[in-house]
């Protein structure tokens, strides 16, 4: 089966790297050694660097390897093979690492019978930090994520969003170079999750910390990401920037609004190329999309329709959403059908 | 401040904070504690009818059992941290915050020594209130009791050290931990001392066996341990206690590698 990148980062030495990952493998083998036929191959070979400033957001569907890949890169998990590097140095010696934050599995990040502050103090002098420092510190986070009422209250009665913003206040203890976020604004209200995302982007435009964000929410990503990475059965299938993955994949899709007549005198004359129609919910319009595999695929069908002069209402390039995005690659790469650009 | 001082600190706000926050649970595990005791105590007046042999007996059998507290708090708590936040979720959290995790264990051991200390003076005195029994402690031995406890304690948190290595990768293993409990109050109740040959050397190898008797020394026949031949025993005891805090150490870097090495640090 042909697994090849899409598209991938065009140079390395035009940014400044957070970290790099080499080769970075996880095959999970039971406990029991004779159970071992039942290994796991989480994540297959991944090659990523990733440059500092930035949040980099991992997607893919369950089972792809997304936390797996972010709780090797905290350390959490040890990778079979391969490497994780920050700033040239050693990232699976725990001295050579940088300051690391991370929100992992949702809100289950603190101690639900302290109070948001009290963890705040703990994680602080864990970190090796003052009191002074915490101190100064905690009223600027608890001030960031509206949590100042909450301080003092019990972690466990507070809402799920506002454990989660606590648990954010929490990574961002210490300044850390590089924060690692696992869906973390998962089954969050819109506020929250706005508050969070919003943050985020001041973290990196203002202070230039790294995030790496692994999420479900195609939303969450196209807001806040600046780079994306496609992950499939274990295997980093796509990366590039959100802008490039856009362009990337606006070449293809062409949409044509006309009127119902047309479009029946139309459909034979068009059958050479894929197509999808739907019926506008108002009128006799109709909407197909056009899906061409590459610019000469444009320049035939224009001329068809120069040809046919059809009374069309518009025709304008698709802007392809994240999400088109993310189901063209996966099920591009599940289907086997390979390709590079 | 260095970054150890500090990490005590955060230890003992966090172990005060929670004890405090719920003193209903610590009154509870207080009064069952008490009462395990006088049930005991009530049971074994009704089998010894020699009420002189029984108060003889008194001094060793209210030792045994504050000795075989620090074991449930060594062994259940330290194994119940790791189970808790792994169930919590907050395990990966404290890794990734404080990597050093023996460290941090060591620390957590030497915090709930000092909680458990705490306790265990409340319940003796309670126990000692209730049977009129009064243990010969006094300015004479206080020291020396508290050197001998420190270094039997340690033993036996090194041992709580393999327990909570286990927890990392099998999470729960409660069920172990309860049988081995009772395996320790067999221990701590069994006259060691009485022994001859290789069984009593091989009892004495175990953690809790020789400081126990040692304890007992001082307080039950008013000798001391830093002289005479006793003093061997001294010695024996901390090489035990070393020992078993160096295969505890071993054991637990083992498991948490194994640990991170199969992603189990954050499951339940």
């Amino acid at each position: 089966m042909c697994r090849i990148l899409i598209t991938k980062v065009k140079g390395t030495t035009d940014y400044q790297e957070a970290f790099r990952l080499e080769g970075l493998t996880k095959t999970f083998y039971p406990v029991l050694p004779w159970h071992r036929s039942r290994a796991v191959d989480a994540v297959r070979g991944v090659d990523l660097r990733v440059p500092r400033g930035c949040v980099f957001s991992l997607l893919g569907p369950n089972g792809a390897g997304k936390t797996t890949i972010i709780k090797m890169i905290a350390g959490l998990i040890l990778p079979t093979a391969g490497s994780v590097t920050f700033y040239d140095r050693d990232g699976n010696r725990l001295r050579s690492r940088p300051r690391l934050g991370a929100v992992l599995e949702g809100s289950r990040n603190l101690y639900w019978r302290l109070s948001p502050i009290e963890n705040i103090f703990y994680f602080g002098e864990l970190k090796g930090l003052s009191l002074a420092q915490i101190k100064r510190e905690a009223e600027v986070l608890l001030e960031m994520f509206d949590l100042t009422q909450k301080a003092r209250a019990s972690t466990q009665t507070l809402s799920r969003g506002m454990q989660q913003k606590v648990a954010v206040a929490v990574a961002l203890l210490g300044k850390p170079d590089i924060l690692l976020l696992d869906e973390p604004t998962l089954g969050l209200d819109v506020e929250s999750s706005r508050l969070i995302q919003q943050r985020l982007r001041e973290l990196v435009e203002k202070d230039g910390r790294t995030i790496i964000l692994t999420t479900h929410q195609m939303e969450l990503a196209s807001r806040v990401a600046d780079r994306i990475g496609v992950l499939s059965e274990g295997k980093l299938i796509a990366e590039d920037s959100l802008a490039n993955l856009v362009a990337f994949f606006r070449q293809q899709d062409y949409e044509l609004e006309l009127p119902g007549a047309e479009w029946e005198r139309l459909r034979a004359e068009v059958s050479a190329f894929r197509f999808t129609e739907e019926k506008r919910a108002s009128g006799n319009e109709m909407r197909v999309t056009f899906h061409l595999d590459n610019r000469d695929g444009y320049f035939a069908l224009s001329e068809l329709l120069l040809a046919r002069r059809p009374e069309f209402t518009t025709i304008r390039q698709v802007t392809p959403s994240l999400e088109d995005i993310f189901l063209q690659i996966t099920r591009h790469y599940s289907d086997g059908e390979g390709g590079a650009a | 401040m260095t970054r150890l001082l500090k990490l005590f600190r955060a230890e003992i706000v966090r172990s005060v904070l929670l004890t405090v926050r719920y003193p209903i649970e610590l009154f509870v595990g207080l009064l069952i504690m008490y009462m395990l005791f006088m049930g005991l105590f009530l049971g074994a007046r009704s089998l010894v009818r020699d009420t002189q042999m029984l108060s003889a007996s008194l001094d060793g059998f209210i030792i045994s059992y504050v000795m075989w507290f620090f074991v449930i708090s060594a062994m259940g708590r330290l194994a119940f941290h790791i189970e808790s936040e792994a169930q919590m979720g907050v395990l990966e959290q404290i890794f990734l915050t404080y990597p050093r995790m023996l460290a941090l264990m060591l620390v957590r051991s030497a915090v709930d020594f000092f909680t458990s200390l705490v306790i265990v003076i409340a319940l003796l005195i309670s126990i000692m209130a209730t049977t009129g029994k009064w243990l010969a402690i006094g300015t004479g031995n206080i020291l020396e009791l508290l050197i001998l406890l420190v270094i039997t304690v340690a033993g036996i948190y090194g041992f709580g050290l393999i327990f909570a290595g286990l927890a990392l990768v099998f999470k729960r293993i409660g069920q172990v931990g309860s049988i081995m409990q009772f395996a320790f109050f067999f221990l701590a109740y069994f006259p060691v001392e009485q022994l001859t040959g290789w069984l009593k050397a091989a009892l004495y190898s175990l953690p809790l066996t020789l400081g126990v008797s040692l304890i007992k020394t001082v307080i039950v026949e008013h000798g001391s341990v830093f002289s005479g031949s006793k003093s061997w025993l001294l010695l024996g005891l901390v090489i035990n206690s070393v020992a078993y805090l160096l295969i505890g150490s071993v054991v637990f870097l083992i498991c948490e590698r194994k640990s991170r090495m199969d992603g189990r640090l954050g499951q339940y």
